[in-house]
C-alpha cells in the first residue's frame, strides 16, 4: 500500500503500519518522526538517563517493528510503543542488578532567564522523576500515559491489558504517592 | 465539584483540552491539596521535553533500518506460523494449570477444596475495598525493590468495587 497518494497528515498509523509491512521504508521512517520523542519523554520519565534515551527509543522502534504483526491495531501505535520501551527499561534494570541510577547530568536543563527560579523547578522535577521510579510498574505507566499523552482510561486499559476502572485507581494511586513530593 | 471531580479533569486540562471552570479555579487558589496535584501534573506533563530536544528521528530510523535489514533471513522465533506458538501456549498453560493445581490427593473432607484439589486461587469478588487495597499493595513492588510485577486481577473488580477502593484512597 503506497503513501504516495495522501497527505502526510492524513495517513493513519495503521496505514503507515500497513505500508512499512509491504517494504515501503518510508512508512517506518514517518512511524519513527511521530512517535520518538513521546518514546524518548516516556523513557526519560521513567528514569533512563539522557545519554541513554536515543538507544532506547531507537530499540523500541527495533522491536516494534520486527513484530508489528502483534500490533492489532485495537490500541494506539504509540500507546503499544510505550509498552514496549517500558519492558525495555524493565530488561535494562534487570541487567544492572536492580539499580537505576539518576545522575546530576540527567535533569531537564533549567531555562537560564530565571536561573533561581528554574533551579527550584528543576529540583522539584528531580524528585518527581526519582518518584516516578520507585513506582510500580503499572502506576509509573498509566501516570506518564495519562499525563503525558492524554491518554482516557480506555485506551489506557487497552494497551495496558487492564480495565478502564483498574487504570483509573492506578492513576490515583500513583497521584497520591507522587503529590507528597511537590506538596 | 468534588477534589475527584477536579483531580479526573487535571490531565484533559494540562493537556489544553478543555479550561477551567471558574469555580473550578477558584477552588485551586484555595486548596493547597489540589494546587500540589495540579503542579503535580504539569511537571509530569513537561518532563523530558529539553531531554529529547536533540533527539534525531532520521538518525534513529536510518539505525532501525539497518538493523532490520541486517537480521538473517530464514525462519526466526519472531517469524513462526502464528499456529506453533498457540499449540506451545496451550500446552505451557496445562504444564501451569497441572503444577498450580497439583495432583489430585487422598479424598478430601475439607469443604474448602474442590474435588480434593486445593485452588489457591483468590476471590477477589469477596473481599470489600481495604482488603483489595491489601491486594493491590501486595502485588504490586516498587522497581527498586524486586522484579516488577503485575497486578493480574483487578480486571476482575467491577466498577462498584472499583469505586470503593477509590473512595477509599480519597478517605
Amino acid at each position: 500500500m503506497s503513501t504516495e497518494s495522501l497527505p502526510e497528515e492524513e495517513v493513519s498509523d495503521a496505514a503507515l503500519a500497513s505500508a512499512w509491512r509491504a517494504g515501503d521504508e518510508r512508512a517506518a521512517a514517518e512511524l519513527v518522526a511521530r512517535h520518538a520523542a513521546a518514546a524518548g519523554r516516556y523513557l526519560y520519565s521513567a528514569g533512563a538517563g539522557v545519554s541513554e534515551v536515543e538507544d532506547l527509543v531507537q530499540e523500541a522502534f527495533f522491536r516494534a517493528f520486527r513484530r508489528l504483526d502483534t500490533w492489532r491495531g485495537d490500541a494506539s501505535f504509540r500507546g503499544w510503543l510505550l509498552t514496549i520501551a517500558g519492558n525495555l527499561l524493565r530488561d535494562q534494570y534487570r541487567r544492572r542488578k536492580g539499580r537505576t541510577v539518576l545522575s546530576l547530568e540527567d535533569r531537564d536543563l533549567p531555562d537560564q532567564r530565571d536561573p533561581e527560579a528554574n533551579l527550584l523547578a528543576s529540583e522539584t522535577e528531580s524528585r518527581v522523576r526519582d518518584g516516578l521510579t520507585r513506582l510500580p510498574r503499572l502506576q509509573r505507566e498509566v501516570f506518564l500515559m495519562r499525563v503525558q499523552q492524554g491518554s482516557d482510561y480506555e485506551e489506557i486499559a487497552r494497551v495496558l491489558g487492564t480495565t478502564p476502572g483498574a487504570a483509573r485507581v492506578h492513576y490515583h494511586h500513583a497521584v497520591k504517592r507522587l503529590k507528597e513530593l511537590v506538596a | 465539584m468534588s477534589e475527584l471531580h477536579l483531580s479526573e479533569r487535571m490531565p484533559e486540562v494540562a493537556a489544553g483540552k478543555f479550561g477551567w471552570t471558574e469555580a473550578e479555579r477558584r477552588h485551586l487558589e484555595t486548596c493547597p491539596d489540589c494546587r500540589a496535584e495540579w503542579t503535580l501534573v504539569t511537571i509530569g506533563r513537561d518532563m523530558g521535553r529539553s531531554a529529547v530536544r536533540d533527539l534525531d528521528a532520521g538518525r534513529i530510523s536510518a539505525g532501525v533500518l539497518a538493523r532490520l535489514a541486517a537480521e538473517p533471513a530464514g525462519p526466526r522465533w519472531g517469524r513462526l506460523p502464528r499456529t506453533i506458538w498457540w499449540v506451545g501456549g496451550l500446552a505451557a498453560a496445562a504444564a501451569a494449570l497441572v503444577l498450580l493445581v497439583g495432583t489430585p490427593a487422598a479424598p478430601d473432607r475439607n469443604p474448602d477444596t474442590v474435588a480434593g484439589f486445593v485452588i489457591p486461587v483468590m476471590e477477589l469478588d469477596s473481599l470489600d475495598a481495604d482488603q483489595l487495597e491489601m491486594v493491590l499493595e501486595t502485588m504490586e513492588t516498587p522497581i527498586t525493590d524486586a522484579s516488577v510485577i503485575d497486578v493480574p486481577t483487578l480486571h476482575e473488580l467491577d466498577d462498584q468495587q472499583l469505586e470503593r477502593v477509590l473512595r477509599s484512597l480519597e478517605g
